[in-house]
């Protein structure tokens, strides 16, 4: 168990070994958002949770490997979104100390050919599921609407359902259950959940 | 050096692109059904590993026999 529940700025800057200005920028874009931010007259004191420690260290990760800003909420709203829900069925889940439990499962963000976002999630070596699909280009210009990314990506990349992987050819060994073409970046949340040196 | 409190706008890379979650309705309608179908499964995955895996004891450091 993690037996801090509080930090403020500067702990969390120390914490992450970053400066605090990063932090700062990405409370302002509303990326993290302080789970115990308190107003005080004409200023603000923002104190961090354990989990926003870990959305800290996921969008640092991120954004070194320059996804924009906007991305990283998207997906840091995913996981602050799949974490209620996840809570709503099982009293008392924090997503930090399940991650960081024996046997957690692996959940992994996935950026395909630098415009579509997954997740994975998979136990062990064992067979992984992919979800998502969706491609962040197209939001961004307006040419598909959300309602049809849902429709015609989620859908079409069988949200949820078991990926398989097929014989191996050169084409499937790069790009990875989602089938990327190009590039592909794979980001472990649990792990960086793990590594996270909250129990100090 | 003053330390600056934000980065740099003029880097495209931290442009917003209008479609953050925190300001576009149907962008955050879109990644809650996202969010929807993977905490089913991580729902799931921790009621496989309640099965699979044996009561772990306490007093032996965690460890299953």
């Amino acid at each position: 168990m993690t037996a801090r529940q509080e930090w403020t700025l500067s702990e969390a800057a120390r914490f992450l070994a970053e400066p605090q200005h990063r932090l700062i920028y990405l409370c302002e874009k509303g990326v993290v958002v302080p789970d115990f931010a308190i107003a005080k007259g004409r200023g603000s004191s923002r104190r961090f949770s354990a989990r926003n420690l870990l959305e800290f260290a996921v969008v640092l990760k991120l954004r070194e490997l320059t996804l924009p800003v906007d991305t990283v909420a998207a997906i840091i709203h995913v996981l602050r979104a799949f974490e209620t829900k996840v809570a709503d069925e099982i009293k008392g889940f924090d997503l930090i100390h399940s991650l960081r439990g024996k046997n957690a499962p692996d959940l992994r963000i996935i950026i395909s050919d630098g415009r579509l976002l997954y997740f994975s999630l998979g136990v062990g070596a064992g067979d992984r599921k992919l979800f998502g699909g969706i491609d962040f280009h197209n939001l961004a210009t307006g040419k598909i609407k959300p309602t049809t990314i849902r429709k015609e990506k989620i859908a079409s990349n069988e949200i949820g359902k078991e990926v398989t992987r097929k014989p191996a050819s050169p084409a499937l060994e790069f790009g990875g259950p989602e089938g990327s073409k190009h590039a592909r970046i794979e980001i472990s949340v649990t792990r960086i959940a793990k590594d996270l040196p909250l129990d100090g | 050096m003053r330390a600056k409190a934000v980065e740099p706008a003029r880097n495209p890379d931290v442009s917003n692109q209008g479609w953050n979650p925190a300001t576009n309705p149907a962008v955050r309608e879109l990644l809650d059904h996202l969010a929807d179908e993977l905490a089913k499964e991580y729902i799931r995955l921790m009621k496989q590993a309640e099965k699979v895996t044996p009561a772990i004891d306490p007093n032996d450091g965690g460890h299953r026999k």
